[in-house]
């Protein structure tokens, strides 16, 4: 599974969701908007919820970075 | 076709036009900067392109970054898989490496500097083989103290080992490359993903079918093509030599496993924590489509 992959399937399948709402960083997807995220969130619960955590947090604000982010997401697998 | 060593004059400083660029080598990178690096790389290039706009691009760490693809929670076998095991006398073979590393003081003197690849012995045979360690990632894993990382040992184009070259021969790749990747204790190599530029630009370079093959920006290979690096375990595993694959890690190995990895994607480290050296047969090629090793299959050799 490649970022680029699963945001398009994320895309096609999640009717408010745009490339551009969806970003990657060190494995995980970074989200500008929580209401976005939540709404991944649940996708991923529902396809993978079987064998994998699907883990929220929020990030951690850098100065160095141009946006602030409300919320990522990363899998763990189950079992580990 | 032309020579891909690219001096500082020549680098194409256009490139370096992101708003921000005053924060583009300072961790963890911005996603946005990231973003918009990785559609600079999907655009369409053919092999001699790309290899040339990785060269020249002023922001090499932040390319190799935006390329990885890695979604945690792959599962291991993804990541990386054991696709040989070769028996053969490795006590023998360890002896010397020993010896050769006592010889030339690898253990005590190794520091991580600008030189080429870090080999202990500058070779004329090693000029075509184009050393890619771009300065921008070397100036930022130094920043963050990782000054003592690994050397390489020449295999393929010396005479010192040639059981190793028997070995090298086994994956019967094409352009092959093979080092001994000898990390001292206390070295670290910090988490990077590859994109096997010095064996790649090679093949470019003297190899116009590969130099004019469409690149794929998703696997990180020419089509029909696969960059194969492969690593052997010379020496049993020590308690406290560590490699990383993000949330995976390969431990516990035997003398002649080997393993195949998901270089394009998955950062991977070493570090060295033990107090035994560790020695890495680490052989790196292109193979066809159609190759054992691009169908991932397992194949045990007896020498």
């Amino acid at each position: 599974m490649r970022f680029l992959e699963l945001r398009k399937e994320l895309v096609n399948n999640i009717d408010s969701i745009t490339e551009s709402d969806v970003l990657l960083l060190e494995g995980k997807l970074i989200f500008e908007k929580k209401n976005k995220a939540d709404l991944v969130k649940q996708y991923l619960q529902d396809k993978l919820g079987a064998t994998h955590e699907i883990i929220d947090s929020r990030p951690r604000e850098w100065q160095h970075w141009s946006t602030k982010y409300e919320s990522e997401l990363h899998l763990r697998k189950k079992g580990k | 076709m032309g020579n891909f060593r690219i001096g500082p004059e020549q680098i194409d400083k256009t490139q370096n036009r992101y708003d921000n660029d005053k924060f583009m080598h300072v961790h963890p990178y911005d996603p946005k900067i990231l973003e918009q690096v990785r559609k600079d790389m999907f655009k369409p290039r053919t092999c001699r392109e790309f290899i040339e706009w990785v060269d020249t691009h002023p922001h090499y760490d932040v390319v190799a970054e935006a390329s990885s693809q890695y979604i945690r929670g792959t599962d291991q076998s993804e990541v990386f898989w054991k696709c040989a095991q070769v028996n053969t006398d490795w006590k023998a073979i360890m002896k010397k490496i020993s010896d050769y590393a006592k010889q030339n003081n690898v253990d005590e003197q190794f520091n991580t500097d600008y030189t080429k690849e870090w080999r202990i012995h500058d070779m004329k045979a090693q000029d075509t083989f184009v050393p890619f360690r771009h300065n921008s990632e070397l100036d930022n894993q130094r920043k963050h103290g990782f000054k003592k990382q690994y050397q390489l040992i020449e295999v393929t184009l010396t005479e010192l080992f040639p059981e190793l070259k028997e070995i090298e021969s086994l994956f019967e790749m094409e352009w092959v490359k093979t080092d001994i990747n000898y990390q001292p204790t206390s070295g670290a190599f910090p988490r990077h993903v590859d994109f096997l530029s010095t064996t790649f630009k090679r093949a470019i370079e003297y190899d116009p079918e590969i130099a004019n093959t469409i690149y794929d920006p998703m696997t990180k290979n020419p089509r029909g093509w696969r960059l194969k690096r492969i690593l052997l375990a010379m020496d049993n595993w020590y308690p406290g030599q560590l490699f990383g694959f993000e949330e995976h890690n390969w431990t516990n190995w035997v003398a002649g496993e080997t393993i195949d990895f998901n270089w394009p994607h998955c950062r991977h480290a070493t570090a060295n924590s033990s107090y035994n050296a560790r020695p890495l047969l680490k052989i790196t090629g292109l193979v066809r489509d159609d190759h054992w090793l691009a169908k991932e299959e397992f194949r045990e050799f007896n020498l």
